[in-house]
């Protein structure tokens, strides 16, 4: 699944890659915008269902602070769509998932961002992927230390804290949208077992 | 100097600062959108703290969940405190988990190794 996947000849369509993520037992399906009063209103029902789905309270801790770390990345960093007009009524459009699949959780985030920053983030994900559960936890520390953090999140801390807490390689995928040249969609998945 | 007072919300912690008797305490969920917007008067309400008299000062970390933004937000206020420690100040930090909370005691070790200051670990036990 790693990789930029680039699509020629062929329209990214968002209702496929949507169905491509619901798989399994979904606990948490949202498409649409991310405001703070869109996320208050998902966090306690979802809570409610992984305290009846997963029994093991440390399981279930880590499903839920990584769900908060997705959904508020996804609250700070969609990328309005410009020339391809509004999706699912709105510009900003982002798309989670939180499914129970066997033995695992699967959190999925989809999101449009600026291809500039393509290279960046399939770095910074690739080099975590390729790290040792201490080296994570090294750069953790070194990270929440040293570097300069905004509202917006810092030095891509989020994701080093996810890779940390699951020890679980993260996947993503990046297709391109065509009608917006300046765009891409950037496809997140996030597994706990 | 007044004592901080603010009640824990879905989304943040409870915070109780007190000058007079040489107490902070933060616990529940820190996980808002905005942390930093929320920690800025309390690393304020420190700075000011700072400049009073010496005391020995208590401070108790009780967290169920936080977020990376509030993650960096306690750090902002762990080295503040070190500051006052490095000064001369007594600063006793407590950082709080649950027994099967490994995340939570894991993050206790990351304050540990990034400041001097001493910070004790205190395990709480499931009922």
């Amino acid at each position: 699944m790693h990789g930029i996947e680039k699509i020629t000849n062929m329209k990214f369509e968002i209702n496929d890659w949507i169905n491509t993520k619901k798989k399994g037992d979904i606990i948490v399906e949202h498409i649409g915008e991310f405001s703070t009063e869109l996320i208050d209103s998902i966090l306690p029902n979802m809570e409610k269902e992984l305290n009846e789905k997963i029994e093991l309270d440390s399981v279930r801790k880590k499903v839920f602070h990584i769900f908060i770390e997705c959904i508020q990345n996804l609250h700070h960093h969609i990328e309005p769509i410009n020339k391809i007009g509004d999706l699912y009524g709105t510009a900003r459009l982002g798309a989670i998932f939180l499914v129970i699949d066997g033995s695992f959780c699967r959190i999925t985030t989809g999101n449009f961002i600026k291809k500039e920053i393509i290279d960046n983030l399939k770095n910074r994900i690739d080099t975590l992927n390729s790290m040792t559960d201490n080296e994570i936890k090294m750069l953790y520390r070194d990270t929440i230390n040293n570097k300069t953090f905004s509202e917006k999140g810092g030095a891509g801390i989020g994701m080093i804290d996810m890779a940390r807490k699951t020890g679980n390689k993260l996947c993503y995928e990046f297709f391109d949208v065509g009608e917006d040249d300046d765009l891409a969609f950037f496809s997140f998945d996030v597994c706990i077992s | 100097m007044e004592t901080i007072t603010i009640e824990e919300s879905s989304k943040t912690p409870y915070i109780f600062m007190d000058p007079e008797k040489g107490q902070i305490e933060i616990k529940g969920r820190s996980i808002p959108e905005n942390s930093i917007e929320f920690y800025k008067p309390l690393i304020e309400w420190i700075s000011e703290y700072s400049e009073q008299e010496m005391k020995t000062t208590q401070v108790k970390i009780q967290l169920e969940y936080f977020n990376t933004s509030s993650s960096k937000c306690i750090l902002d206020i762990f080295k503040r405190l070190e500051i006052m420690y490095r000064k001369g100040w007594t600063i006793e930090i407590f950082w709080y988990y649950d027994e099967d909370d490994e995340d939570m005691y894991e993050s206790g070790e990351d304050y540990q190794s990034i400041l001097t200051c001493p910070i004790s670990l205190v395990e709480i036990k499931t009922i």
